[in-house]
C-alpha cells in the first residue's frame, strides 16, 4: 500500500508539475488565460502558505494563547491585537466597498483613519531600520575602506591604482546622472567643459560596463534556474512508472 | 483698456500713471478729474469733438473695452486705427512756440518726430500702431533714446479686441487634471530636432529569443549530451569563505540565515549543498533562522539531502553525532533582524519551535559564524546593515550570481569574509572540498556546466545575429 501510495505521489507530483512549468512558461509567447491562472495558483498557494504559517508560529503561540491564558498578564500584546484587527476591517472595508455616487459615512471614513495607524507604523519601522541600516553598514564602512586605502601609505601599487580607478569612475556616474551637459556645459570655459564632457563619457561607459556585467551574471543566474528545473523534471520523469514501462519496452 | 490722456501733449497713457510718457507733465495735477466712461458705438464712430476744434485735450478713462465685433460700423474708416486717426491726432495736438523751446534739447519727445531709421525703414504707418506684444511703448523708456508712442488711441479709436478666456466651468475634469499635469513639470527644452523614422523600428523578437534559450537548454538535456566542459571560472572570495568556514571550532554555534525559497532552490541550491556539507563536517551547532515562509522547509529539504548523500567523509555518520539543528521564523521581514542583533540568544529562544523550552537554553549561543544564503544581494545587505554592525560576527555569503557584483564590494571592505555565487562559486568550492563531495552531486555540477555553456553559445549567437541584422539594415546619414 505504501509502495502504491508512493508511485502515485511521484506521478501525480511528476505530472502536476510538468504541467504548471508548462503553463507558466507559456507566459513568453503573451498574455493568455492559462499563463494568468499559472500566476494565480502560484501566488495564491504563497500567500496561503504564509497565512497558515503566521496563525500557526506566530500568532498562536505569540499572541492569541497568551492572551486568553492571561489577558491583563501582559497589557502590551493587545496593542499589536488592536493594530492588527484595525488593519483588516480598513483592508476588508477597502475591499469590498462599492464606488460611492456621494460621501461615505463618517463612521466609514474613521475607520480608513484608524487603518492608516498601522500602516503608517509599518512604513515608519521600515523606512527608518533602512535609512539607519544603509549608514552604518554601507555608507561608512565602504567610505571608511576607500579612504584607508587612500591614505595608507604602505598600501599596494595594484590596490591604490584600483581605488584610484574606483573613485574615478564613481564621481563619473555620478556626474553622468546627474549633470546634463546641455544645461550646465554651454556657458562654461573651453577647458572645464572638455573635462568635464570627457568625465561624462567615462561616467557613461561604466554604467554600461556595470549594466553588462550585472546582466551576464543575471544571465548565468536565470539559465541556472532554467536548467535545474529541466534537470528535476527529467529525474522524477525517470522515476515515473511509465518511464519504468517504456524503458522496459526498448531493447 | 484704462488710459489717461495728457492734457498737454494728449499721449495716452496708462490709468493711474503719475507722469505722461510723451512729455513728462505730471498727470496727477491734471484737472478736471478723469471719469470713466463707456464709449456707445456712437461715440466710437464719431471723431472727438474736442480734439478736432484743438481745444485741450480732456481726460478720457476706458474701464470697459468697446466690443468690435458688435459694431455695426466696424467697417467705416473713422474706426479703423489706420494712420488716417494718427495724423489727425498729431496735427490736432498743440504746437504753440513755448513748447517748441521745451522739445528744443529733446526733440525726440515730440510725437511728429521721426528719426533716420523711421524714414528708412517701410511700414513706418504701420510701427505707430501697436506693437506684436501689445504694449503701448516700446524700446526703452526714459530720455536716452527716442521712445515711440502708440499714437493712434484716440478716444474713437477702437481698442483690440481682448481674447475670449474659457472659464474654469467650460472646461471638464479630464481636461482640468490634462493641464494639470502638463503644469505640474517644468517644460523640458528640447535642443535637438528629431529626425522623423525613415523606417518602422524592427521589433525586438522576444519569443524568438525565449525560443532559442529553452531549446539550446532543453535539447541537450534530453539527448544526454556530455560537452563542451569547460572550467568555470574561480571567483575572489570562494577560497576565503572555505578557510572561514573551515577555522570553525568543533561544537560552536554557526547561524544560517536562510533567504531563499523553492522559487531560487535550483541556483541556490547548487553553492548550498558543499558549504552546509562542510559546516556539517565542522560539527558545528548550525541554528538556521528565516524570515521568508519557504525558507524552513527549503533549509529542512537541502539538509537532508546533504545528510543522505554518502560521500567519502562518512557525512552521515558525523551528522548524526553532532549536535540536531535548530530552526526559526523570524516573523516581521527585515525589521525584526535588529531585534536579533541586539540579542540573538532572545531571539533563537522565542523563535525556536522544534525543540522544548526547557531544551532551548542549551542550545543557543553567541554564535560564531553567520552564513547568508540569500539569492537577492538586498537581503545579504539588510544582515550587514542591521545585524553585523553591532554583533561584529563574521558574514560569509552564498548567493546566486545575480547577485554577486552588487555584493562584491562588501568583500573588498572585508565586511563578507568569503563569497560564493552562482554554478562558478558552487563548481570552485567542490573543488576544495573535493576529496568529500558525493559523485552525484559533482555529477549534477558537471551537467549545470555543459548546459550552460550550451546556454552562453546561444545567447551569443543571438547576440551576433541581432548586431549583424543592425549594421546590415543601419541608416546610412548623407
Amino acid at each position: 500500500m505504501d509502495y502504491i501510495s508512493r508511485e502515485l505521489f511521484v506521478t501525480v507530483a511528476f505530472w502536476g508539475s510538468l504541467l504548471m512549468t508548462l503553463i507558466i512558461f507559456s507566459g513568453i509567447v503573451g498574455d493568455h488565460a492559462l499563463a494568468r491562472f499559472g500566476q494565480h495558483l502560484l501566488v495564491g498557494a504563497s500567500v496561503g502558505y504564509l497565512g497558515v504559517l503566521a496563525i500557526q508560529h506566530v500568532l498562536r503561540p505569540r499572541l492569541i494563547t497568551p492572551l486568553i491564558a492571561d489577558p491583563t498578564g501582559d497589557p502590551l500584546r493587545w496593542v499589536p491585537l488592536v493594530l492588527g484587527i484595525l488593519l483588516i476591517i480598513a483592508g476588508l472595508d477597502r475591499s469590498f466597498r462599492t464606488k460611492h455616487t456621494h460621501a461615505p459615512p463618517r463612521w466609514r471614513r474613521t475607520l480608513h483613519g484608524l487603518g492608516r495607524i498601522p500602516v503608517a507604523l509599518l512604513l515608519a519601522v521600515g523606512l527608518s531600520a533602512t535609512l539607519f541600516g544603509a549608514l552604518q553598514g554601507t555608507l561608512f564602512p565602504q567610505f571608511w575602506r576607500a579612504a584607508q586605502i587612500a591614505f595608507d601609505p604602505n598600501v599596494s601599487v595594484p590596490i591604490f591604482l584600483a581605488g584610484v580607478l574606483t573613485l574615478l569612475l564613481t564621481t563619473a556616474t555620478l556626474l553622468y546622472l546627474y549633470v546634463d551637459p546641455t544645461r550646465y556645459l554651454a556657458e562654461q570655459p573651453t577647458y572645464v567643459r572638455r573635462l568635464l564632457v570627457g568625465w561624462l563619457w567615462l561616467g557613461q561607459r561604466a554604467i554600461w560596463l556595470a549594466a553588462g556585467i550585472i546582466f551576464a551574471r543575471l544571465m548565468a543566474s536565470r539559465l541556472s534556474l532554467l536548467i535545474a528545473r529541466i534537470d528535476y523534471l527529467l529525474l522524477t520523469f525517470s522515476a515515473t512508472p511509465f518511464w519504468r514501462w517504456w524503458d522496459g519496452r526498448l531493447p | 483698456m484704462s488710459i489717461t490722456r495728457c492734457p498737454h501733449c494728449g499721449t495716452a497713457n496708462r490709468a493711474g500713471s503719475n507722469f505722461c510718457n510723451g512729455c513728462g507733465t505730471d498727470l496727477r495735477d491734471s484737472s478736471p478729474p478723469p471719469r470713466d466712461e463707456t464709449p456707445t458705438p456712437d461715440e466710437l464712430n464719431s471723431t472727438n469733438p474736442s480734439t478736432e476744434s484743438g481745444s485741450q485735450p480732456s481726460v478720457h478713462v476706458f474701464d470697459t473695452p468697446p466690443e468690435i465685433p458688435s459694431n455695426p460700423h466696424a467697417d467705416s474708416p473713422a474706426t479703423e486705427p489706420t494712420t488716417e486717426s494718427a495724423t489727425q491726432q498729431s496735427a490736432s495736438l498743440p504746437t504753440d512756440s513755448s513748447d517748441e523751446d521745451d522739445f528744443a534739447d529733446q526733440p525726440w519727445l515730440r510725437l511728429e518726430f521721426v528719426t533716420d531709421d523711421d524714414e528708412d525703414s517701410t511700414g513706418d504707418a504701420e510701427d505707430l500702431t501697436f506693437d506684436e506684444s501689445g504694449r503701448l511703448v516700446t524700446a526703452v523708456q526714459g530720455l536716452l533714446a527716442p521712445i515711440r508712442v502708440a499714437t493712434n488711441i484716440a478716444d474713437n479709436a477702437p481698442v483690440p479686441p481682448i481674447r475670449a478666456v474659457p472659464t474654469v466651468e467650460s472646461v471638464n475634469n479630464d481636461e482640468l487634471r490634462l493641464i494639470r499635469g502638463l503644469m505640474a513639470e517644468p517644460p523640458t527644452l528640447v535642443n535637438y530636432q528629431v529626425r522623423p523614422a525613415q523606417r518602422r523600428p524592427r521589433s525586438l523578437r522576444i519569443h524568438w529569443l525565449f525560443a532559442l534559450l529553452g531549446l539550446a537548454v532543453g535539447l541537450p538535456a534530453f539527448l544526454l549530451l556530455a560537452g563542451p566542459v569547460g572550467r568555470p571560472y574561480i571567483w575572489p572570495g570562494v577560497e576565503d569563505a572555505y578557510i572561514t568556514i573551515q577555522g570553525v571550532a568543533s561544537n560552536s554555534l554557526v547561524v544560517v540565515y536562510w533567504a531563499y525559497d523553492p522559487a531560487t532552490s535550483g541556483e541556490l541550491n547548487l553553492a548550498m549543498q558543499p558549504v552546509m556539507r562542510h559546516l556539517l563536517q565542522r560539527r558545528a551547532r548550525i541554528a538556521v533562522i528565516t524570515t521568508i515562509p519557504g525558507g524552513i522547509a527549503t533549509a529542512e529539504r537541502l539538509i537532508a539531502q546533504v545528510r543522505a548523500d554518502p560521500g567519502s567523509d562518512n557525512l552521515s555518520l558525523a551528522a548524526d553525532l553532532g549536535q540536531p539543528i535548530t530552526y526559526a521564523f523570524l516573523p516581521g521581514g527585515a525589521a525584526s533582524l535588529p531585534l536579533f542583533a541586539r540579542d540573538p540568544t532572545t531571539a533563537l529562544l522565542e523563535n525556536i519551535l522544534l525543540f522544548p523550552p526547557e531544551q532551548r537554553q542549551e542550545l543557543v549561543q553567541r554564535p560564531a559564524l553567520v552564513i547568508a544564503a540569500a539569492a537577492q544581494a538586498e537581503d545579504v545587505q539588510n544582515w550587514l546593515e542591521q545585524v553585523q554592525p553591532l554583533d561584529f560576527t563574521p558574514v560569509v555569503a552564498v548567493t546566486t550570481a545575480g547577485a554577486d557584483p552588487i555584493l562584491r564590494p562588501y568583500l573588498d571592505s572585508n565586511q563578507l569574509f568569503g563569497l560564493v555565487s552562482g554554478f562558478d562559486g558552487a563548481y570552485a568550492y567542490r573543488q576544495l572540498l573535493q576529496p568529500f563531495t558525493a559523485p552525484e552531486d559533482t555529477l549534477a555540477l558537471l551537467r549545470q556546466i555543459v548546459l550552460q555553456n550550451w546556454g552562453h553559445v546561444a545567447l551569443l549567437t543571438a547576440i551576433a545575429l541581432g548586431n549583424l541584422a543592425a549594421l546590415l539594415s543601419r541608416e546610412t546619414t548623407p
